[in-house]
């Protein structure tokens, strides 16, 4: 796993949390999906966004009911009850901004376009073929969710290497409001 | 006073409203992408004090609609407020003509203040002038 292409999500996530959602945030340990991960079964509800550009692929959040009621809550500042479709804008707009706030520190990022947010029940969450995902979850007071990254970087000519960061950013915590 | 929000979430927009209604005596009109601005733009001939634009929306984004705004009216102030962080993009906003740029995820406390910066900033040559 090369963590240039994670810690961006990391740094992002808990700067959309410190700003905008101000809910209790503390980072999991990444790790790659097993073929037989079946997210589905812990996670009901998703936000995708394609990324083009010097960096390609797909990013998307999962979340249980629960977790998205009380993220979605925090940020459009009203209490949700069921997945009606003001909920779903609100954690489109979430992965919206971890993506976006990414692409700002991810290499080559300034070549990256993103598409706006698709919501999804997650048994239909899909990636592009062959990409390994990266799971990275994200614990809160209401329960975990995941961000999941499935990145293709585009092949640069050669020139002099650089050096490639090898820790994981850490999430600084977010204390709620 | 009346302001444009122009984004393709719902949830920012109420954001938005929630935290501008503190100028004062605010009205807002809304629309969810560059198309939808420009149809309340048209319908709105008194026009708008400032408009707030997304960058990255459907069916026309942000820039292609300040670029669209700008041909016509040089006036109204426009802050561009959208996850695009890059320095090339803030310089490719204010080539298109906006007059702020605010980056999300922001506090209410930035957006507003980025909101005050402009419009005090469009009043100054106007007391200079007085």
């Amino acid at each position: 796993m090369d963590v240039s292409y994670i810690n961006p999500f990391i740094t992002a996530t808990s700067q959309l949390f410190a700003t905008m959602i101000q809910v209790q945030l503390t980072l999991g340990k990444p790790s790659i999906r097993k073929p037989d991960d079946r997210l589905f079964k812990l996670y009901r509800i998703s936000a995708a966004i394609d990324l083009q550009g010097g960096v390609s692929g797909r990013v998307a959040i999962s979340l249980s009911p629960q977790v998205a009621y009380a993220l979605g809550g925090a940020l459009a500042g009203r209490p949700f009850e069921k997945p009606d479709a003001e909920l779903l804008d609100a954690i489109g707009e979430i992965a919206n901004m971890i993506v976006g706030g990414a692409k700002t520190t991810l290499p080559d990022g300034g070549s990256v376009r993103i598409s706006t947010p698709q919501v999804m029940a997650t048994h239909l969450l899909e990636y592009p073929a062959g990409l390994p995902v990266i799971i990275i979850p994200f614990d809160t007071p209401a329960g975990r969710f995941v961000l999941e990254t499935a990145l293709r970087v585009a092949a640069k000519p050669a020139s002099a290497p650089t050096p490639t960061p090898t820790a994981i950013a850490p999430a600084a915590p977010a204390q709620a409001a | 006073m009346k302001l444009l929000l122009v984004d393709d979430s719902r949830t920012m927009r109420n954001i938005q409203k929630k935290v501008l209604a503190e100028l004062g005596a605010v009205e807002f009109a809304e629309a969810g992408d560059g198309v939808e601005a420009l149809a309340v733009i048209a319908a709105n001939p008194a026009g708008f004090d400032l408009i707030l634009v997304d960058w990255n929306m459907p069916n026309m984004d942000g820039i292609t609609l300040v670029g669209k705004i700008r041909e016509t009216d040089k006036k109204t102030l426009l802050i561009m407020a959208t996850t695009e962080a890059e320095k090339s993009r803030v310089l490719e906003a204010i080539r298109a003509g906006v007059n702020n740029y605010v980056v999300k995820p922001f506090t209410p406390e930035a957006l507003m203040e980025k909101v005050k910066q402009t419009l005090d900033k469009a009043k100054a040559p106007a007391a200079a002038a007085a």
